[in-house]
């Protein structure tokens, strides 16, 4: 079976975890909890007629104290670039990762996922700065992780570019 | 750099043997499991009899076979609440694995965390 290591990436508090464990499990919980380090986890996902093995890097979130170790990257295939869209600041963090991991591991595929969007009235983000990273040839997905829309088209998204 | 007296490294040593609880694996150049003891169990690992694959060491996927830099993970959770410090070098030929146990300092530092993303968030424009 093939096998790719897809990192989960973003700023702290934008649902990570929680997009990996509506993915893995098809759970939601309300309450946030930190990660510290990395969790990995598993899930098999069938694409273009062939079973793919994501292996799932969930690492903690990027703040202004802790900064994303680059080594976690090492193998990694693809990313998820995470981004809650109801905080304009963690979009910033995106840019900065995405610019760091070009830097240090170079041009893997990834997929930005703008995630809450089921607190669409505290919506945050501004169409003019995703349409110009969209011209940079970045892809966007929405997704809920509470509902979970659009959270396996995200991962099954990455995949694609990925195979 | 002075060497170290005995007296201090084995000190070291035992240090390390009681309170970071090593475990080693070794795979040979073909990723195959030849070696490992110490403390597997303590990290959710169970090498007897299995394959070094995805399931056994997932944190070994597109990193082996090794170059001459060796790779350093910190602070993976390899079983709940148990984190490890992974250092994966190549010597003598051969690919080694070493976890040692930083749980202690990593679930202190998610309650730190825990508290400073809270209070950042509350600190956020309209709440």
């Amino acid at each position: 079976m093939i096998q790719k290591k897809i990192c989960m990436l973003g700023a702290f508090a934008v649902g990570k975890t929680s997009l990996v464990v509506q993915f893995v499990k098809s759970i939601f919980s309300e309450k946030y909890h930190t990660t510290v380090g990395v969790k990995i986890d598993k899930k098999t996902l069938r694409v273009a007629e062939q079973d793919v093995m994501c292996i799932l890097w969930d690492l903690h979130g990027e703040d202004e104290f802790q900064k994303v170790q680059m080594s976690y990257l090492r193998g990694a295939a693809g990313y998820l670039l995470v981004i809650d869209g109801t905080r304009r600041e963690s979009l910033e963090t995106a840019i900065r990762l995405q610019k760091n991991v070009e830097t240090t591991v170079g041009r893997i595929p990834f997929v930005a996922v703008l995630n809450k969007s089921d607190l669409h009235d505290l919506w945050e983000l501004d169409d003019s700065q995703l349409k110009a990273l969209e011209a940079q040839g970045w892809n966007f997905i929405r997704t809920s992780a509470k509902t979970g829309m659009g959270v396996e088209e995200s991962f099954r998204m990455l995949a694609e570019k990925m195979l | 750099m002075t060497a170290l007296p005995p007296s201090i490294s084995e000190y070291v040593l035992h240090l390390t043997m009681e309170q970071q609880l090593p475990a080693f694996f070794v795979l040979d150049q073909e990723g195959r499991l030849c070696e490992w003891g110490g403390r597997p169990e303590r990290y959710g690992i169970s090498p007897l009899n299995q394959e070094p694959d995805a399931e056994l060491f997932p944190f070994l996927h597109g990193i082996v076979p090794l170059g001459d830099e060796p790779v350093f993970f910190p602070c993976v959770e390899t079983a709940p609440n148990v984190f490890a410090d992974i250092h994966v070098f190549h010597r003598e030929g051969k690919n080694w694995v070493l976890l040692l146990d930083v749980s202690a300092d990593a679930l202190r530092q998610q309650q730190m965390q825990q508290r400073l993303n809270e209070i950042a968030l509350q600190r956020k424009p309209g709440n």
